[in-house]
């Protein structure tokens, strides 16, 4: 099976201050088998290493067009990324609006009954049976 | 082959600023087309022509064919199901050696606010609640006051395999690859409570980690097992992962060793243990990770469960390593078939592969016992006998006599996976 590999860039090791905030990491392209630790040198176990910090890659998303994509970008990913979606199958409309309910009553997402609707939507048109995308119930 | 809708957007990574932003489809065949099989490309491996480019956004196969892969901090490549929070499973032909290494070792995160710094020096674990007297512990004081111990053990996650299920559900869409062995060292759970003197009426024991929402309507992270289990659980705080401190991604630098049950226990970042003197209300436990109430945590689409309990032992199941399904194998010549096995705690008595779908079955050799909440890593040499089509299937049994079934369960979030799986090679 043929992948792309995108290497996450940023990723560092880096001992900084007594700091909470990650700081932007060093740029790093180590060259390295799957089995090997990245190149950054790590100190040994039994010393009490000051801090470790990492910097998380960020993807950003650009959702394909469908309907009600402003909706999903507003709210979702103040939580997390789209990319949730973008792995999973087809489901029907009732199984993403139990999904969306699930976000707002569960979970509390700050979300009108409009947008809720225009995320189904959304969700319908990009991971729906292709006869159920844009209808609005 | 993935679907396109119209221009390829897909995704790219914003950080550092040397990222190209905004690369077209055309400017990312150009650049891939020029790197040909170099390594070097800063944001891509092209490991194959530029027409067999995978789309993070088209829909994938069952078992996460197709995704991407990325190449997270103190992590190799693995596949990528989610950045934010980060979710990444670990390719199934690790599942050849005996411990996960630590840079391959699955990781997943419930919510977006992680832990991405931390200062060693400063970090305590708190012990409190019903207790005689409350510990707060550094770092040091837990591997100087308390004696070192390792455990070998299994984290799988909950829903590992979801992306399997049928009728299919929402979730991670993880194939076999949320799954690992290490070796945990650090304090016995029960070394803990026994120096804060746990006091009568104890019911439960929660943890907590770092790990939040960004929004205050969801509950942080936290866990609980009930006291028995905290005791006589053989449960592990642990401050080392194959014998070096773990990545920051697994929970530096203490994580919850909970042997023979699902990785939902193993807290992260583990900052603060409470004993409890009724049962723990949190989210976690009292709304989320619940099963049915049956031994194969089984429902129906259109019957489901009313009853239900929190998600705890792993069934006994095994796994392949290769080969993968789909696979074209060279005939005339000795192949090997390997995975992993593991039950939640009785140990691995026997593997059996059948290369005929399941008409007759031979042992695999398994291998170094590395102790009952380890896995087995199995083996199997196989001459297929000519070319064709094969199924490939491998049952585990268990000490304490357990097979695997062949048919699976179904339940509405996709938990406890673990029939008798079989591969679909070619042989030519």
């Amino acid at each position: 099976m043929n992948r792309i590999t995108l290497i996450a860039l940023g990723a560092a090791l880096s001992v900084l201050g007594a700091s909470c905030s990650a700081e932007p990491g060093q740029q790093k392209q180590p060259k390295q088998s799957p089995q090997q630790e990245p190149q950054p040198k790590q100190p040994p176990a039994e010393s009490a290493p000051g801090t470790k910090s990492i910097t998380l890659p960020v993807a950003d998303v650009k959702l394909p067009p469908g309907p009600g994509r402003e909706a999903v970008n507003a709210a979702c990913v103040l939580c997390h990324t789209t990319q949730y979606i973008f792995m999973q199958p087809t489901f029907s409309r009732e199984t993403w609006t139990a999904e969306v309910d699930k976000m707002r009553k569960t979970y509390g997402a700050p979300v009108t009954d409009q947008q809720a609707k225009d995320i189904v939507d959304y969700l319908v048109s990009v991971r729906g049976p292709k006869d159920q995308a844009g209808k609005t119930k | 082959m993935p679907s396109r809708r119209g221009r390829f957007t897909g995704f790219e990574w914003l950080n550092p600023d040397a990222t190209p932003r905004g690369l077209d489809r055309r400017s990312f065949l150009r650049l891939a087309a020029a790197a040909g099989a170099s390594a070097a490309l800063p944001f891509a491996r092209n490991e194959a022509a530029a027409a067999d480019l995978v789309d993070p956004l088209a829909p994938r196969g069952p078992g996460q064919a197709g995704a991407p892969m990325a190449r997270f901090p103190e992590k190799t490549d693995l596949i990528l199901l989610t950045d934010r929070p980060p979710q990444l499973e670990t390719p199934v032909k690790y599942f050849t050696q005996d411990l996960t290494p630590n840079d391959a070792f699955f990781v997943r995160w419930h919510l977006s606010i992680i832990p991405t710094s931390i200062n060693a020096e400063t970090f305590g674990l708190s012990v409190a609640g019903h207790v005689n007297n409350e510990l707060d512990l550094s770092l040091e004081d837990l591997r100087k006051q308390f004696e070192p111990a390792s455990i070998v053990a299994v984290n799988q996650c909950s829903g590992n395999s979801r992306s399997f299920s049928e009728p299919r559900v929402p979730g991670g869409q993880w194939g076999n690859g949320a799954c690992g062995n290490a070796r945990w060292t650090g304090v016995w759970l029960k070394d803990l409570l026994n120096k804060a003197g746990v006091k009568a009426g104890a019911v439960d024991v929660s943890f907590q980690g770092l790990d939040h929402a960004p929004l205050p309507t969801v509950a942080p992270f936290a866990k609980s097992v009930p006291i028995d289990h905290a005791l006589g659980g053989d449960c592990l705080v642990a401050y080392e992962m194959n014998g070096r401190p773990m990545p920051m991604l697994n929970g530096y630098p203490l994580r919850l060793i909970v042997p023979g049950w699902f990785g939902t226990y193993w807290v992260k970042t583990l900052k603060e243990i409470n004993v409890l003197d009724k049962p723990f209300a949190g989210f976690w436990v009292a709304k989320s990770y619940r099963v049915p109430n049956n031994p194969r945590m089984a429902e129906s689409p259109k019957e489901l469960a009313k009853d239900t309990v929190p998600i705890t032992k792993m069934p006994l199941r095994s796994m392949f390593a290769l080969p993968e399904t789909g696979t074209r194998m060279e005939a005339g010549r000795e192949h090997e078939i390997a995975g992993v096995a593991f039950d939640s705690g009785s140990g691995i008595a026997k593997v059996e592969v059948s290369t005929d779908g399941g008409k007759t079955w031979s042992d695999a050799k398994i291998g170094q016992d590395l102790g009952k909440y380890s896995w087995r890593v199995w083996k199997h040499p196989w001459r297929p006998s000519g070319s064709g089509s094969y199924t490939l299937m491998a049952r585990a049994t268990s000490n304490a006599g357990e097979t695997q079934p062949t048919t699976p369960i179904w339940n509405r979030a996709g938990y406890g996976r673990n029939i008798v799986e079989s591969v679909t090679v070619t042989v030519a």
